[in-house]
């Protein structure tokens, strides 16, 4: 009881403190995946009917995924003119996203029916046209699947990112597990849950408001992360 | 920075801090299969399969839960060492695979598992001869995605005193000796890709085997 | 109105040509049907009209144009096309679908409205209902319906047509088929269209093309595909049940026999005992006041009841009645249903036009074989 007193008395006690780390974390994160969605969506438009380069640009993504995000995060540093840097903690969240995005971009930019392809060339509608109005409307719920895995992977790599100089909640459990004070460690662990769960909500929301009628599925949005 | 001093630390520390990472990951992914199995295979059973959809969204969203915060969780709980280490990376691993196994089972061909039924198997019978081997190898695919996982959060278990090869790094960091933070980092990708490699043979093997 | 010269078309790495030097005009305002097995090159020859697939030798014109030198989406709004599998746009309503093309082409809103709605109206589709609608939830024939609709949008001359019934369910089929027939009488577009099914190019087609292994076998229409087939490729193509195919083509009125002798109800039975006295004379049209054809008197019938007064119980009345877009199919299976060996013809005042009987029907068609068997005696005469 005298426990769960002390994680409530620490949260209340630092709400600006608290506020103050969610904005940071908020910041990192908006400034990483504005960035990833530019890069990795432009990137599998200009892959996505050349299979080789796709195979290679999706090699390169699933072998940066599978490196510990600690470690990127140790090369990048030791990267002259990076070092304890944003720079370096926004470049680990865009490589990281690259495999979830570029991936689902890349896919379902070529699973679009081929009769509906046909039947938009039939009318007279150039590539740039089928591209736009077609194709990257039809692949939507699965691109942003893609940049909603993203999203959530890097609300919790962006936690680590405390270990290379950002100030976000990831300091609340940083300074919690160095100064053995289990109620920031408690506060920062539920803390950074939530945000993960809220974000996570918020990109479901966003994609239901900006995906067609008509191509919604019923059986909700199918989740770009099987593996 | 001096690349003599990069092969150097690797020469004096690497060995024993890979065999301490690598034990951490093996033991947690042991557990983890172990747990991970019966309750995805248990919550595709009734009446659990009704709430499948929920208990799929669960795990998905369990999944996003910062590696940071489930390591740092354990600490209050259990104290520091390899003990509460291996709790915290075993509970992380276990969240891809119980999710793929239920998505596995979820997903195959109602007709498949209704031709088992018609031809007077019995439940255990179409579990074990029917629905496991089909469902193989989207379980291992999950295994390798924890794997994986697991390679990279046991980094994070230096912070809660269970060494391994976040000890250089974090060091490194600490000191400001890019020598150390790299050769940890390099260490740590270098499992991590070779395991990742390995295991993605494994499954396109077990892919043609069981005819994924 | 197409005019397609000596038309290749050569993929890499394969033997024969997919298409091969292919020639052939379609007129304004005709359909023209492209038929044969799969992989006869129909489907090539249609998409290179509209350059989805680019010949390798030949030219095309429409309308007077080499269609090789002009750019293919400016050549593309002005052919409409429909597909199989109708191409909608799933995340697009039924009413943006349709009006991709005058979108395309930057007509006023007002416009796009206008025509979108009565496209809807002219498919049969309730614009207020369906416009709304996304593909998803529309049926099979709704959906071609749509499709045809689309493709028609900018009211091009020319539309192309790749088996565009060909996903739907019989039923639907033929509902589609006798609702685009009419349509067409309307809106008169010049059409090329493809299917694997010789039924449909029968019915469809003004003119059908044959086609085989990349090369037009016969160019005619479908009255001599059926009655004079080019060669034994063709007679097998079209099939041993050719007569069948025949009914299926030619129009009741072909066979109708108008200016028959009736009597008004009212008649007198001296006019009736008149007209049966005549052995030949069984039966007897009658007719109201008003010129309307209320059914028929059968003289064994009316020798049964043959009282004064009561001869109109005799008359019998007609099941059901013909329209003249009928086939002589149509007709057939209407008496076989009906166990009666002539039905009349109206007009859509339900005006009598005529009759047409079982007997009249069969005679045609042997005659029209006999003919045509004799003919091809002379020309092997001939030959020796």
């Amino acid at each position: 009881m005298t426990e769960l007193r002390r994680v409530f008395n620490y949260f209340t006690n630092n709400l600006d403190r608290i506020s103050g780390y969610m904005l940071e974390h908020l910041i990192l994160i908006v400034i990483a995946i504005a960035l990833s969605i530019g890069l990795w969506v432009s990137l599998g438009i200009l892959v996505r009917s050349n299979k080789k380069a796709a195979d290679s640009v999706l090699g390169l993504g699933s072998l940066i995924m599978a490196i510990p995000s600690v470690a990127i995060y140790g090369i990048l540093v030791s990267i002259p003119g990076l070092g304890l840097s944003r720079q370096s903690a926004v470049i680990a969240l865009v490589l990281y996203s690259m495999l979830p995005i570029l991936r689902n971009v890349y896919v379902s930019l070529n699973e679009v029916d081929k009769s509906i392809l046909e039947a938009a060339k039939g009318m007279g509608m150039s590539d740039r046209q089928i591209l736009r109005k077609v194709q990257l409307p039809l692949a939507l719920p699965v691109i942003l699947a893609g940049v909603r895995v993203a999203t959530v992977m890097m609300v919790g790599i962006g936690t680590l990112a405390v270990y290379i100089g950002e100030r976000n909640l990831g300091v609340l459990i940083e300074q919690g597990l160095k100064r053995s004070r289990s109620d920031m460690i408690i506060v920062g662990a539920i803390l950074v849950t939530v945000f993960v769960v809220v974000i996570d909500f918020f990109i479901g929301w966003l994609e239901s408001a900006a995906v067609s009628e008509g191509i919604k599925s019923d059986e909700g949005s199918k989740a770009g992360g099987e593996n | 920075m001096g690349v003599e001093r990069l092969f150097v630390i690797i020469q004096e520390q690497g060995i024993s801090l890979i065999q301490r990472h690598l034990y951490l990951v093996f033991v947690s992914l042991f557990f983890a299969i172990i747990i991970a199995l019966p309750i995805g295979i248990l919550v595709t059973r009734p009446p659990f399969n009704r709430k499948i959809n929920q208990i799929l969204s669960f795990l998905n969203t369990a999944q996003g839960v910062p590696s940071l915060a489930v390591v740092a969780i354990f600490l209050p709980l259990m104290g520091v060492g390899v003990r509460p280490a291996i709790f915290a990376l075993s509970i992380y691993a276990l969240l891809p695979i119980a999710r793929n196994t239920v998505a596995a089972i979820k997903g195959l061909d109602p007709d498949v598992l209704e031709a088992a039924k018609g031809m007077g198997l019995s439940k255990k019978e179409v579990l074990l001869k029917v629905e496991l081997p089909l469902a193989t190898p989207i379980i291992v695919a999950g295994i390798q995605t924890a794997t994986i996982f697991t390679v990279g959060t046991a980094t994070i278990a230096h912070l809660i005193g269970a060494g391994g090869l976040g000890r250089l790094i974090f060091t490194g960091i600490a000191m400001n000796s890019p020598e150390f933070i790299l050769a940890g980092s390099l260490m740590a990708a270098a499992i991590a890709i070779t395991l990742d490699q390995l295991l993605g043979l494994f499954q396109r093997r077990v892919k043609r085997k069981f005819g994924g | 109105m197409i005019k397609i010269e000596e038309v290749t078309k050569k993929y890499p790495g394969m033997e024969r040509p997919a298409v091969d030097k292919l020639s052939l005009n379609i007129e304004e305002g005709e359909i023209c049907v492209f038929v044969g097995p799969s992989g006869c090159g129909k489907t090539t020859t249609l998409k290179m009209i509209n350059l989805i697939i680019e010949p390798s030798g030949g030219k095309i014109f429409v309308n007077g144009e080499n269609i090789l030198e002009q750019n293919a989406n400016e050549l593309r709004k002005k052919i409409g096309y429909v597909i199989q599998k109708t191409g909608l746009f799933p995340h697009y309503s039924v009413f943006d679908n349709i009006a991709v093309v005058p979108n395309l082409l930057g007509w006023e809103e007002e416009r796009v409205e206008k025509r979108v709605v009565e496209l809807l109206k002219m498919m049969n589709l309730d614009p207020d209902e369906n416009r709304n609608k996304f593909p998803k939830a529309l049926s099979g024939g709704q959906s071609q319906r749509v499709g045809v609709a689309r493709a028609m949008a900018a009211d091009p001359p020319v539309m192309l047509m790749d088996e565009p019934f060909g996903a739907v369910d019989p039923i639907t089929r033929n509902q589609l088929q006798n609702e685009f027939l009419k349509l067409q009488q309307k809106v008169k577009k010049t059409i090329c269209f493809v299917t694997h099914d010789i039924d449909e190019a029968i019915k469809m087609g003004d003119k059908i093309a044959i086609l085989d292994q990349g090369k037009l076998v016969q160019y005619d229409t479908p009255e001599n595909i059926l009655f004079n087939p080019a060669n034994e490729f063709v007679e097998e193509f079209v099939g041993s049940d050719r007569s069948l195919k025949v009914l299926n083509l030619l129009r009741v009125t072909t066979v109708m026999r108008k200016n028959i002798k009736r009597i008004k109800e009212k008649a007198g039975i001296d006019e009736i005992n008149k007209y049966f006295s005549h052995p030949e004379k069984n039966r007897i049209l009658i007719e109201n006041d008003e010129n309307h054809v209320v059914g028929y008197l059968a003289k064994e019938e009316y020798h049964k009841i043959s009282t004064a007064k009561g001869w109109n119980k005799a008359i019998r009345i007609f099941p059901t009645s013909l329209n003249k877009h009928n086939t002589l199919k149509d007709a057939m299976s209407d008496m076989l249903q009906h166990n009666i060996a002539a039905l009349p013809v109206m007009d859509e005042e339900d005006k009598f036009m005529g009759i047409v009987s079982f007997r009249d029907i069969q005679s045609y068609i042997g005659e029209a074989y006999e003919e045509n068997e004799n003919e091809k005696e002379l020309d092997e005469n001939e030959v020796l």
